[in-house]
């Protein structure tokens, strides 16, 4: 016999049985053109979704062929068998308070905060300072909109978000994790420069051009009062957005 | 012969299964074109990321991927065990809702294209979902921009990310329809990623302060004066001024300060130099008259303004009532902090024919208070 019948029914009931189980529906093209679309191709040989022991899980893939991030100026991929098609931010406050103590008109009074954030799948993310500078009563402090350096006896609340060593050596620059590699966060136009500080409310302090890895930041405050500066406790409840656009 | 009829029976089995395979495939690859395409620079910009804040404005924005008369919108939201994958199940965060009766702005920071203004906002599965609806629609293409605000949004009770799906539609009343997993005939979609986040609470003081001195010449050098000329210095019946005197004066009192007089006029024993009064006046030769004059009040912040009672050009005033009072007599009033008030002034005497001899002394006392 030049085919077998009996082989050709069992390659057609296969077929027919994937036919049969209902196609579920979910939207997260990864390639798409104007008629179709391909979700999660993998070309290598093999891979675990979910290998774990009592304590640790791991997504493990093996050959490969090409895996990470690869963009041009519209359009980005993440390739990979471990690749996770959900779009992620996170966004962590990590110093919930900063007292600056007893300002005084002969000396800065500086103290830093620190947040942390990633993004996955975004063409990149921002982080916006939504709230007024601190503020006693009615009276809130002076603020510059561009950087300037700190100066005692002139009332002044600025903040950047890179190391400084004036007045004091305080702050620190974002910090990749685990490097640059992975990891892309900068400190904002008008927040990066050493020594110099700013506040206007509603503008970026920190974002990515791209997904990111984790990035760490700190805001560096500096307070400054003059011999005018109504006595008082003066308050801030900073209230940080991250945004990512997908 | 054997062998060429097995690659034969080969090559046939492989052709039926992709065969067959290609007619699985076609139907998902289908559904997935036929429903538009993903949105894209789409993002959900946050008014405050604090737990629980209510009356939160949410900053909807995307662009459409596809042309069609755009005629409804879902924006659904679903916590982190959920996904921002359209066709899935979605769970409401914690505290999270869109408003029982939603509102929403246009294009609020204008960068819309395609209006939405107008359109009727509704929420669904208790606050989760909001939903847009308009009968008559706006035309998008692939470049077009909707971008709205959602007023009235109560941010989720959980420091955490959370999710957010967009789904457009071609008809006003499918939005009312939708469904999670289950969401009809959709045109376009997308999926987002937020997050709340604790806020930084910044603390810091500053001192209620009022710097306060009297000198002659510079802080630190006692303000004292000698009235008259001659050595020993002596007045006569014509009028004798004193050396000029200051007081400085630098406070943070948002409520201003005032400086106050105490004291007594020029005595000796129990024979006294009348006070010039209550009033500014004149000092005539003969008038037996001690007074005292504020010519000047400079400040580099603010502005302090002596007592009528005490100015004006070789005017001379002593109010003995108030200046015996537990608090003295104004002699001059600030209505807001000061920064580096000097106070320049002098005193003026003229004995009468009738003045008894003596050494006349007085001794006064400036008392600043701030109001804070």
């Amino acid at each position: 016999m030049l085919f077998s019948w009996k082989r050709v029914m069992s390659v057609i009931v296969l077929a027919v049985s994937v036919m049969l189980v209902p196609a579920v529906s979910v939207f997260a093209a990864q390639s798409s053109s104007s008629n179709y679309s391909v979700d999660e191709v993998f070309f290598g040989n093999g891979g675990e979704l979910n290998a774990c022991s009592t304590s640790y899980c791991s997504k493990q893939s093996a050959g490969e062929t090409t895996v990470g991030n690869t963009s041009s100026a519209n359009y980005q991929a993440q390739t990979g068998f471990n690749s996770n098609r959900n779009e992620y931010l996170e966004f962590k406050i990590n110093s919930g308070s900063v007292d600056l103590g007893t300002l005084s008109a002969t000396a800065t009074r500086t103290g830093t905060a620190t947040f942390s954030v990633k993004s996955y799948l975004a063409s990149g993310y921002q982080v916006v300072t939504a709230s007024d500078p601190p503020k006693n009563g009615s009276h809130m402090l002076t603020t510059s909109s561009t950087p300037t350096a700190s100066t005692p006896g002139v009332e002044q609340f600025g903040i950047n978000v890179v190391a400084n060593t004036n007045p004091t050596t305080f702050g620190t620059n974002p910090v990749q994790v685990p490097s640059t590699t992975y990891s892309y966060g900068i400190a904002a136009p008008g927040y990066d420069t050493p020594n110099k500080f700013k506040y206007v409310k509603g503008e970026t302090i920190a974002s990515s051009n791209k997904s990111s890895g984790e990035t760490d930041y700190t805001i560096s405050y500096i307070m400054n009062i003059s011999n005018t500066t109504p006595g008082g406790v003066y308050t801030m409840n900073q209230v940080l957005v991250a945004t990512s656009t997908f | 012969m054997k062998s060429i009829s097995k690659g034969l029976q080969r090559s046939f089995y492989s052709a039926t299964a992709m065969v067959f395979a290609a007619m699985t495939f076609l139907p998902l690859a289908a559904n997935a074109a036929a429903a538009g395409g993903q949105v894209q620079q789409r993002s959900i910009k946050m008014g405050s990321s604090t737990p629980s804040a209510t009356g939160v404005k949410y900053s909807v924005s995307f662009k459409t991927a596809s042309s069609y008369t755009l005629k409804g919108i879902v924006v659904d939201f679903c916590d982190k065990t959920s996904s921002p994958i359209v066709g899935t199940g979605c769970t409401a965060p914690a505290g999270f809702t869109v408003g029982g009766t939603p509102t929403i702005t246009d294009s609020p920071d204008g960068t819309g294209t395609a209006s939405v203004n107008g359109w009727t906002a509704s929420s669904l599965n208790s606050g989760r979902t909001l939903t847009l609806s308009n009968s008559t629609g706006v035309g998008v293409t692939s470049s077009s921009v909707v971008d709205f605000s959602i007023n009235t949004v109560t941010n989720p009770s959980a420091s955490d990310y959370f999710y957010a799906r967009v789904l457009t539609y071609t008809t006003n009343a499918a939005p009312a329809a939708y469904v999670a997993g289950t969401e009809g005939a959709f045109q376009d979609y997308g999926g987002f990623a937020l997050s709340t986040a604790a806020a930084i609470d910044i603390t810091a003081r500053v001192m209620e302060t009022i710097n306060f001195c009297v000198y002659k010449g510079t802080c630190g050098t006692a303000p004292a004066v000698e009235l008259g000329t001659g050595n020993p210095a002596a007045i006569g019946t014509t009028l004798s001024t004193s050396p000029n005197l200051n007081f400085s004066l630098s406070t943070n009192a948002l409520g201003g300060a005032t400086v106050r007089l105490k004291g007594d006029t020029l005595k000796s024993g129990s024979n006294s130099i009348g006070a010039a009064g209550s009033s500014a006046v004149t000092i005539g030769n003969g008038s037996g008259l001690f007074g005292l004059n504020v010519s000047n009040i400079t400040a580099s912040t603010g502005t302090m303004t002596a007592d009528a009672n005490y100015t004006g050009a070789s005017k001379y005033g002593l109010d003995l009532t108030n200046m015996g009072s537990d608090y003295g007599d104004t002699l001059a009033t600030a209505s807001g902090p000061l920064d580096a008030a000097v106070g320049t002034f002098a005193y003026g005497a003229a004995a009468a024919n009738t003045t008894p001899a003596g050494i006349y002394t007085a001794q006064h006392q400036l008392i600043a208070t701030g109001t804070f």
